[in-house]
C-alpha cells in the first residue's frame, strides 16, 4: 500500500486538473470492478453490481484533487501572482516549492513587509520561477501549481503533499482489491473538485443514486502541542465522523460503523468537526436524500506541503470498510 | 382540535428532543398525531415524515407540500474529557445563553447535566468577565465520574435544553424548540380542518429534518414528492419586546406573517391574502428580499422549480430555551393554510402567473 500511496501523493492534481490521478487510478482499477465509467466532470466510477436481494446501493467516495494555486497575473519581471485553488493558506506558502503540470517548478516568495510579524495575505505572495521578465516567461495566467514534495517516511509515518486525500484514494483501491464477497452494489467514486465545494461527489451521487454513502477523506488530527479539543490522534484508527461542517452524519450509520469496528476489534475514533473544507452535504442532499456519513483518515498539517498520516490508520480503514460491506445493512 | 388538545400536543412536541440530524424523538410524536388524519404516511431516507392526504379532484391530481421542520437547535458532544464534555453548537445556539443552563445528554441513556463556564476569577486575564462566553470554553457536567461518563456518553451524542414547556399568561406558551414545532402544530390544525373539506388537491404534510443545518430535509422531500406548490410554515421574530426595533419583528397575536420576496411566488401570496381576508384572519406582510431562512428556499429550486410560499408564526427569544408563541397565531395559521388548500381547484396552476 505504501508504494501506491507514494505514487498517488506525488502525482499532480489540483482541483479541476486531475488527469494524472485519473490515469493512475484507471490503471489500478483494471479488472477489479464490473464496470468503470468516467462522468462529464471527470469522476471515475468503478461499480461492483449487486449480488444479493439483501444488498443496497452503497457509494464510497474519495477525492483525487489536491489544494493548489492558480496563476492570475505575470508581472513585468516575470513574477507570478496567484489565487488559491482550494483551502490554501498563505501561512503555509512562504518558501514552498511548487510544481506545474509539465513539471516546471517555482518557489513562493513574499513581498517586503512593514510589520514582519503579521501573517502575509495571499496578495503579498508570488511565485518566482526564475524568469527575468514577462516577455521571456513561458508562464501564462490560468496555469495551476501544487506543492512539490516527495513522500518521506518518518519513524513509520508518512509525510507528503496531498497525502490525506490520496491515502483515502488508496484506501478505496485496496478495499476494492480485497472485496471478495458483498451483497451490495458498491460504487467506488474517485471524485474531482472536492476541495472547491465537493462538486464531483455531488454529480456522482446524482448519477449513481446511492441509498447510502460513505465519504472517505482526511480528518484533521489534533494530537499536536496545544492541539484543538477534538483530539483526533494519528495511529488510533480511522475516524467515524458524527459531524462534518453542516452535515450531521446519520446516527444509524455512525452506530453501524462504531459497532462493526468494535466487533471486529479495529481501532477507531469518533469525531465531530464543526467546520470542513469539503462539503459532504452535497451527497447527503442529492435527489431524494442519501444516508451519509464520513470516514476520516487522521492527518496532521492538512493542506500544507507536509501532511502526515499513519499507515496503520489506512490499513484499519480498509479492514473496517471490508467488514462493513461484507453483510447486509442493519437499518 | 380545541385549545386544550393543542396545548397538550404542544407540550408533547416541545418536550421531544430532535436536534438536527437526530430527529427520531420528534418524529415519534408527530407520526401518531398525523397518521389518523391522512391516507398514507412514510419516512424519507433522511428521516422527514411524509403524511399524504388524497384529494377529490380528477387524477392525476396536483400536489401541495406543507413543510414545517421538526429539528431544533442544540449541542453535540465534541470530546469527552474525564467526567466532562466539550461541545459543539448545532444549528445556532447563542453562547451567551448557555452558561448555567440545565440540559439533557442523549447518550446510551438520557442524563441530566448542566452547562458550566469558568468563574470569571479563573478566566485568562485577557478574557474579562464582560466579554461574551465562548462555546469552546464551556463544559457539560453530568455529576458522574469518568468511568460512568465513558460508559454512557460518546463523541457525537446530542444534547438538548432541559427546559420543560409551560403555559404563560392566558394565551401563550413557552419552552424550547418552538422554532419550528409551532409550524408542526399549525400543520396539525390544518390537517384537522381538512377532515371536513372536500379538497381537490393532494396534500403532502411534511415534518422536515435538518432545516437548521442544511435545509436538506425539505430539498430532498420536495425532490421525491414533486409538488406543484410548496408552503413553508416556520417561526419568525416576534416584537412587543422593549428596546427591540419594531421593523425587525412582528406582533404576537396578530395572526401569521405572509412572506414577500425572492423565495415567494407573488401569485401564491395573493391567494393567501384573498383567503385571509375572506376568513377575516389578520396577517402582516413580512418582507424577505433574500434567503427567507426557511425550507422554502430549498424547495423552490428543487427539480424544475416549485412556486413557494412562507407563512410564519411570530416567536419571541428564538433559539433560546424559553421561546414564546401565541396559541391564537398557531390556530389561525393552520386555518389559513387549510382555507388556501380548500380554494385550490383543478385549474389553479394554469391561473398562477407572475404578472
Amino acid at each position: 500500500m505504501k508504494a501506491l500511496i507514494r505514487k498517488l501523493s506525488e502525482a499532480y492534481g489540483p482541483s479541476g486538473r486531475e488527469d494524472a490521478l485519473r490515469q493512475i487510478v484507471r490503471a489500478e482499477l483494471r479488472g477489479l470492478s464490473d464496470y468503470i465509467s468516467e462522468d462529464p466532470l471527470g469522476n471515475l466510477h468503478a461499480v461492483i453490481k449487486q449480488k444479493a436481494r439483501s444488498g443496497r446501493r452503497i457509494m464510497l467516495a474519495a477525492p483525487m484533487d489536491e489544494v493548489g494555486l492558480q496563476v492570475s497575473h505575470v508581472d513585468e519581471n516575470g513574477f507570478l501572482r496567484f489565487a488559491p485553488l482550494g483551502p490554501l493558506e498563505p501561512l503555509h506558502c512562504v518558501g514552498a516549492r511548487v510544481r506545474f503540470a509539465d513539471g516546471r517548478v517555482g518557489v513562493i516568495g513574499v513581498e517586503s513587509r512593514g510589520e514582519a510579524s503579521a501573517l502575509p495575505t495571499v496578495h503579498q505572495l508570488f511565485v518566482d520561477v526564475g524568469a527575468v521578465d514577462r516577455d521571456s516567461s513561458a508562464f501564462k495566467p490560468g496555469e495551476a501549481a501544487v506543492f512539490d514534495r516527495a513522500l518521506a517516511e518518518v519513524d513509520g509515518r508518512l509525510v507528503g503533499k496531498a497525502l490525506g486525500g490520496r491515502t483515502a484514494v488508496a484506501v478505496l483501491l485496496e478495499t476494492l482489491r480485497h472485496l471478495k464477497r458483498t451483497p451490495h452494489e458498491v460504487q467506488f467514486v474517485f471524485s474531482v473538485q472536492e476541495h472547491v465545494g465537493s462538486r464531483g461527489a455531488r454529480t456522482a451521487a446524482f448519477a449513481l443514486e446511492p441509498e447510502v454513502a460513505l465519504t472517505v477523506d482526511a480528518a484533521p488530527a489534533s494530537d499536536i502541542p496545544r492541539g484543538s479539543p477534538a483530539a483526533i490522534a494519528l495511529g488510533h484508527g480511522p475516524v467515524i465522523r458524527a459531524r462534518e461542517g453542516y452535515a450531521i452524519s446519520d446516527p444509524r450509520i455512525v452506530e453501524w460503523m462504531a459497532t462493526r469496528a468494535s466487533e471486529a476489534r479495529l481501532p477507531h475514533q469518533l469525531g465531530v468537526f464543526d467546520t470542513s473544507a469539503s462539503n459532504p452535504t452535497t451527497v447527503q442532499t442529492s435527489r431524494a436524500g442519501v444516508v451519509t456519513a464520513g470516514l476520516g483518515l487522521p492527518c496532521r498539517y492538512l493542506y500544507t506541503s507536509s501532511e502526515m498520516v499513519d499507515l496503520s490508520d489506512a490499513e484499519n480503514a480498509v479492514k473496517l470498510l471490508l467488514s462493513l460491506l461484507a453483510s447486509p445493512l442493519p437499518f | 382540535m380545541d385549545r386544550k388538545e393543542l396545548v397538550a400536543l404542544a407540550k408533547d412536541l416541545f418536550s421531544a428532543a430532535g436536534i438536527s440530524g437526530h430527529e427520531q424523538a420528534a418524529r415519534d410524536v408527530v407520526r401518531p398525531t398525523w397518521e389518523p388524519l391522512v391516507d398514507e404516511i412514510e419516512v424519507s431516507r433522511l428521516g422527514s415524515l411524509h403524511a399524504l392526504r388524497h384529494g377529490r379532484g380528477a387524477a392525476p391530481r396536483p400536489r401541495v407540500m406543507l413543510a414545517a421542520h421538526m429539528d431544533v437547535v442544540g449541542l453535540m458532544v465534541k470530546q469527552v474529557v474525564g467526567s466532562f464534555l466539550r461541545v459543539s453548537d448545532i444549528g445556532g445556539v447563542d453562547p451567551r445563553l448557555l452558561p448555567g443552563q440545565p440540559v439533557v445528554v442523549h447518550g446510551r441513556r438520557d442524563l441530566p447535566a448542566v452547562v458550566a463556564h469558568p468563574p470569571h476569577h479563573l478566566l485568562p486575564p485577557e478574557r474579562s468577565a464582560k466579554s461574551a462566553p465562548r462555546t469552546n470554553e464551556m463544559w457539560v457536567d453530568m455529576g458522574l465520574g469518568a468511568v460512568e461518563v465513558g460508559r454512557w456518553v460518546r463523541v457525537g451524542d446530542v444534547i438538548s435544553f432541559a427546559q420543560p414547556p409551560f403555559e404563560l399568561g392566558e394565551t401563550r406558551i413557552s419552552g424550547r424548540g418552538l422554532d419550528d414545532r409551532v409550524g408542526i402544530l399549525a400543520i396539525t390544525v390544518c390537517l384537522h380542518e381538512l377532515q371536513h373539506v372536500a379538497h381537490r388537491w393532494e396534500v403532502a404534510a411534511v415534518a422536515t429534518v435538518s432545516e437548521e443545518m442544511t435545509f436538506g430535509g425539505a430539498s430532498t422531500s420536495a425532490f421525491g414528492l414533486r409538488p406543484e406548490l410548496a408552503i413553508a410554515v416556520d417561526a419568525t421574530h416576534a416584537t412587543g419586546v422593549p428596546d427591540l426595533p419594531e421593523f425587525k419583528a412582528f406582533p404576537m397575536g396578530g395572526g401569521p406573517t405572509l412572506g414577500m420576496g425572492s423565495d415567494i411566488h407573488p401569485g401564491l401570496l395573493r391567494t393567501f391574502e384573498v383567503a385571509a381576508k375572506a376568513a377575516e384572519i389578520p396577517y402582516v406582510l413580512e418582507v424577505m428580499p433574500g434567503h427567507s431562512g426557511t425550507d422554502a428556499r430549498a424547495m423552490q429550486v428543487t427539480q424544475e422549480g416549485v412556486p413557494t410560499m412562507v407563512v410564519s408564526i411570530p416567536v419571541r427569544y428564538m433559539h433560546s430555551p424559553v421561546e414564546v408563541a401565541d396559541l391564537g397565531d398557531i390556530e389561525r395559521t393552520g386555518r389559513l393554510v387549510a382555507d388556501v388548500i380548500a380554494s385550490l381547484d383543478d385549474e389553479y396552476m394554469q391561473r398562477l402567473v407572475w404578472e
